[in-house]
């Protein structure tokens, strides 16, 4: 009996994950360490290159795996290594300092996610309720919440190499 | 009626005893972890029981609310125990209240004990309160933002219906939003039980301690109630979060083998998310005081987007 991989559940798969993304771009607003959050950038990266693989499987496309790889490897493995060995080199341990205190940069990015749902919203038409339609609603919302809290964690912060590590986040949000 | 009777005794009875097991187990999980020996699983069962053989040092300015505080603390944390759904969907106290119940009764356990902190007029006592009141302040409306969450897929605050739905839709836990609600909830449960990025459980040291603070003019007796009550207020923290997010394996009828699988289940989970909490007080430093309401506001907005996108999806 050959497998036939069910594409809701594939769905639902990607749609968590894109979650586990957004939640973990949240954790890195409120995060100081200039390590953690390269750290976080690289599980980010992995996750994202996870969803190319979900999305590649459910849906039979093999040239989405070649995606997926690249994106594991240069995103989660190669370009986290450089910058921290260039924190390392620079000798900056010390924590980020942002323009805005944290408790309000995590409540404005909350706020910046509901934007981006409410800007996905008006891309959403429900007559094609076809699964496919759906999935790019979930997914669209949480790449614009990404890309407009990469925005303004990057404008809140001082150092160029934090902003250099966020401006990086902002492709994370373009490839998703 | 004597099904209610049995399902009570039986949820009691494990709230009682689990709890002590499940406190000595995470002592223990953290001690291998960090290459020490530890002390055994059944520590917390001595604890108590020498507690309690021993005798009490009341201070002079105690006022009453300083002898109420224990009770307090121990009968709410076990009045909560039995609203929420352990083994079966249905819990023996669901009629007598839902989710709202449960935070405001977990709310007035904490209240006493604040004022226990301040009752002997001691100034730690004091410190301990006041530091314990500013982080419930963000961390109570977090945890009700991320319960109702699970009540608005539910159509129902109550827990047993809650619990019954969730049982009905076994791949809901994948729906984003209950894994915001998780999420924000795994940071209450932290910051509630006083684990390690919030306060530390296992030390005295005066200038971090939160609920160390509070109970430090307490001894005997009233300590052991204190600390059992706190390991009960830990597992229904901790059942909570397994049975709404996970309601894998909560029997529904009464037949003896699925309340066996039930309890395998539950504890199972239980062991599960002992081993996350472990694995996170492990790997993280204490943070300081003044950093601890950024934690907390992080699972304030991750429940909050829960709630958000809920209408949204």
């Amino acid at each position: 009996m050959p497998f036939v991989p069910n594409p809701e559940l594939g769905n639902r798969i990607i749609t968590l994950m894109a979650a586990l993304v957004l939640v973990l771009q949240i954790a890195a607003v409120g995060q100081r360490g200039i390590v953690s959050s390269i750290r976080i950038f690289a599980v980010q990266s992995f996750l994202l290159g996870a969803i190319a693989a979900v999305i590649a499987y459910f849906n039979q496309a093999s040239h989405i795996y070649i995606a997926a790889l690249l994106t594991v490897f240069l995103k989660a493995g190669l370009l986290p290594r450089l910058l921290e060995r260039l924190v390392e080199r620079i000798g900056i341990r010390r924590e980020i300092e942002p323009l805005i205190n944290v408790p309000l940069s995590i409540l404005i990015s909350g706020g910046l996610t509901l934007l981006g749902y409410v800007v996905a919203e008006s891309f959403y038409h429900p007559e094609e309720t076809s699964a496919r339609a759906a999935l790019g609603h979930n997914t669209l919302a949480v790449a614009i919440a990404l890309f407009l809290i990469g925005f303004f964690v990057m404008v809140n912060r001082r150092k160029a190499l934090t902003q250099v590590r966020d401006f990086i986040d902002l492709w994370n949000a373009i490839g998703g | 009626m004597t099904e209610v009777l049995i399902n009570s005794a039986l949820q009691l009875v494990l709230l009682m005893l689990v709890a002590p097991l499940l406190s000595g187990m995470i002592k223990t999980l953290k001690a291998r972890l960090q290459t020490r020996r530890g002390p055994g699983i059944l520590q917390s069962y001595r604890d108590i029981f020498k507690l309690l053989r021993k005798g009490m040092v009341i201070p002079e300015t105690a006022s009453w609310i300083f002898s109420a505080t224990p009770y307090m603390v121990f009968g709410t944390a076990t009045l909560v125990g039995l609203m929420i759904p352990m083994t079966t969907t249905h819990a023996p106290f669901s009629l007598f209240g839902g989710v709202l119940a449960v935070v405001y009764l977990l709310a007035l356990g904490r209240f006493f004990l604040a004022l226990g902190g301040l009752d002997t007029g001691s100034s730690f006592g004091g410190l301990g309160s006041s530091r314990e009141m500013t982080i419930s302040a963000i961390a109570e409306p977090a945890m009700m933002l991320a319960i109702f969450t699970v009540a608005l897929g539910a159509n129902s605050t109550n827990l047993s219906e809650m619990a019954k739905v969730a049982v009905g839709q076994s791949w809901r836990f994948l729906a984003p939003s209950q894994m915001l609600a998780f999420a924000a909830l795994f940071i209450v449960l932290i910051a509630e039980t006083g684990r390690i990025p919030v306060d530390n459980p296992a030390t005295h040291l005066e200038l971090t301690m939160i609920h160390e603070a509070m109970v430090l003019e307490y001894s005997g007796p009233y300590l052991a109630l204190i600390e059992w009550g706190a390991s009960i207020k830990q597992l229904v923290l901790m059942t909570l979060l397994v049975n709404t997010f996970f309601p894998f394996g909560l029997s529904s009828d009464w037949t003896l083998q699925t309340i066996g699988v039930g309890l395998a289940f539950y504890l199972a989970k239980l062991l599960l998310l002992a081993c996350m909490i472990v694995l996170v007080e492990t790997t993280n430093a204490k943070l300081r005081l003044f950093r601890v309401p950024e934690l907390l506001m992080v699972a304030f907005i991750l429940g909050a987007l829960a709630l958000i996108s809920t209408f949204l999806f």
